[in-house]
């Protein structure tokens, strides 16, 4: 069993957006395992409408063993590329009970889907959070980033509250790559007025991380669960 | 310059663009749409022309119209977008056109699936299209080799006057990996005096063209054509063989499938049993002298695919009866799962016995 660092997300809940391919399922998976984790009744909702490979609806069983609920597009419908999403996600928006992790397809393209639920949102206690990793294309810098973060308010009528650092070259990682992903991270928050609420890094450099980042940042250590075929046992 | 993490689809982009192809036209399907989406923002960076054709039939003829004009050009799409070009594609064949094409092959037959698969081998490398001709094949297994082998695609194209495939999957596409991208070399496009430009102060006239109405004249193109063929064959067969020294038997596998094995291959070497893997890089021509080079020292090969076995034929044909090629697949969208493949190679050790 592994560790679970509790992250202090203040909403119930929280919106997970970000560029194509900049981490946010991975993140998703691992904030709702946190909450979850804190005694929390979580749901994780698979909005991705856009990216049919390495997407929750692949670990579903996995998650739910480790206690979370799952709501993704259901029965044969989870394996197409077609926009259908479950009426139950409704449910997690209005049952206050309920703590909502939302995990949502890349880009503007995929801030759409937000959309059919922004009336709905907008009664409840809710942050919408912006993934960058500063080694994926178009977001290297601060304006890249600030583009982004502009198209996807845009497409899904909501405003970003938080940013999340997860600068990372997946196995080739190295925490001064991390540590200059958040300085770029940091100046668009300067420039935004919107804070930046955590640094993801894998678990195997965890502490190599936290030792360069002194109190900068608090850092979220993840496990992945997206693997490679070649890399399945 | 830094490493940057990109996935396969949006690698095949920037390694066009880094070749200097400044034109794209295609329609989207999953699971290639990656590409178009990256492009779409990427061309107007570097003044090239991204256009969403209104169907494949469409974005084939844009890239015979562009590729005409001496340019190099892209078009990308899966399976079931790749049939709808196969016309257009012989065409190009035909007209000797130079240009690049990427299959990111989902399950099939017909509608299929979306998931990865490997099954359209035969008719990326056998024909597909009308006619007596070949496409140059490229099959890439990371995403650092696919930057690299845009390059290649582009400049093989230009060499030969011929329309060249990259062929990957969806797990290619979508999968993401750190790579070099370099900086950008200036690139200078080779002179193509054939391209039609303008009959500017009286120039001889130019034509692009696959119509040969007199059946003589036809026979002289194919002819043509075929030495062409020849020498592609002769010279430009690649592959990449892991851990073959002192092999008994021997993987064939292309792309996904290849990773797959290459992580049997070392399990099978921890255990002491000598097994290899020879991975095509280029499926047409397919790496027959790869095959040839080994096939005295090994007592047997086995072919690992995602389809019902179509590269096997190649490599049957490569051995040329002296040893046992076997075959093992997964098809319709799955991928074979290693410590699988790695029970099949026990079996064949153990004669047939699991």
């Amino acid at each position: 069993m592994v560790e679970i660092i509790s992250m202090p997300l203040q909403k119930r809940i929280s919106i997970i957006t970000g560029n194509l391919g900049s981490g946010k399922t991975e993140i998703a998976i691992n904030l709702a395992l946190s909450m979850a984790h804190q005694g929390k009744k979580t749901y994780l909702v698979d909005l991705d409408i856009i990216n049919p490979y390495f997407r929750t609806r692949l670990v579903r069983d996995k998650l739910e063993e480790m206690g979370l609920n799952v709501l993704t597009p259901i029965g044969d419908l989870s394996f197409a590329d077609l926009p259908a999403l479950s009426p139950a996600i409704k449910g997690v928006i209005e049952n206050r009970q309920h703590t909502g992790i939302f995990d949502v397809g890349g880009d503007d393209v995929g801030a759409v889907a937000l959309g059919r639920y922004r009336d709905l949102l907008a009664h409840e206690d809710f942050s919408m959070i912006f993934v960058a990793n500063t080694c994926r294309p178009f977001t290297g810098d601060t304006e890249g980033i600030i583009k982004y973060l502009s198209s996807i308010e845009k497409a899904s009528g909501l405003k970003a509250g938080g940013l999340v650092c997860n600068t990372n070259l997946g196995m080739e990682t190295s925490p001064e790559t991390v540590l200059e992903g958040y300085r770029t991270v940091s100046s668009v928050a300067e420039q935004t007025g919107i804070p930046v609420l955590f640094t993801v890094v894998k678990r195997d450099i965890y502490s190599n991380v936290k030792e360069l980042f002194g109190d900068k940042s608090l850092i979220f250590p993840i496990d992945t669960y997206m693997e490679p075929p070649w890399k399945r046992k | 310059m830094a490493k940057i993490l990109m996935k396969g689809n949006e690698a095949i982009g920037e390694g066009a663009v880094r070749a200097g192809c400044r034109y794209f036209f295609g329609y989207p399907i999953t699971p290639q749409s990656e590409l178009p989406h990256y492009l779409a923002k990427r061309m107007p960076e570097v003044g090239g022309l991204y256009l969403q054709a209104e169907s494949e039939v469409a974005s084939i003829n844009m890239v015979f119209g562009a590729a005409g004009t001496g340019a190099r050009v892209m078009t990308s799409s899966s399976g079931p977008g790749i049939s709808l070009m196969q016309e257009g594609i012989s065409y190009l064949a035909g007209a000797e056109l130079p240009c690049v094409i990427v299959n990111m092959i989902r399950g099939g037959p017909g509608l299929g699936n979306i998931a990865p698969a490997q099954s359209d081998y035969f008719q990326a490398t056998k024909g597909g299209g009308h006619g007596d001709y070949r496409l140059i094949v490229l099959a890439p297994a990371s995403v650092q080799e696919i930057i690299d082998l845009m390059q290649d695609a582009f400049d093989l194209s230009d060499k030969y006057r011929n329309p060249v495939m990259l062929m990957g999957d969806g797990v290619l596409g979508q999968m993401m990996e750190p790579v070099e991208i370099g900086d950008q070399k200036p690139f200078e496009l080779p002179e193509k005096p054939w391209a039609v430009t303008g009959r500017l102060r009286g120039k001889e006239k130019r034509l692009i063209n696959s119509l040969y109405i007199v059946p003589e004249n036809c026979e002289v193109h194919n002819f043509k054509l075929e030495k062409k063929y020849t020498g592609i064959k002769e010279a430009e067969q690649r592959w990449e063989e892991y851990r073959t020294e002192g092999a008994e038997m021997v993987m064939v596998a292309f792309g996904t499938s290849a990773r797959i094995c290459k992580s049997v291959v070392d399990r099978c070497r921890e255990e002491g049993l000598p097994v290899g893997l020879l991975r095509p890089i280029t499926l047409w021509p397919f790496p027959e002298k790869g095959i040839v080079r080994l096939v005295d020292s090994v007592k047997s090969f086995l072919t690992v695919e995602m389809n019902m076995g179509q590269m096997v034929e190649d490599v049957r044909l490569s051995v040329n009866g002296k040893r046992p090629v076997h075959f093992y697949g997964r098809v319709g969208g799955m991928i074979p799962v290693a410590r699988d493949v790695y029970t099949e190679v026990k079996k064949i050790f153990n004669g047939g016995v699991a």
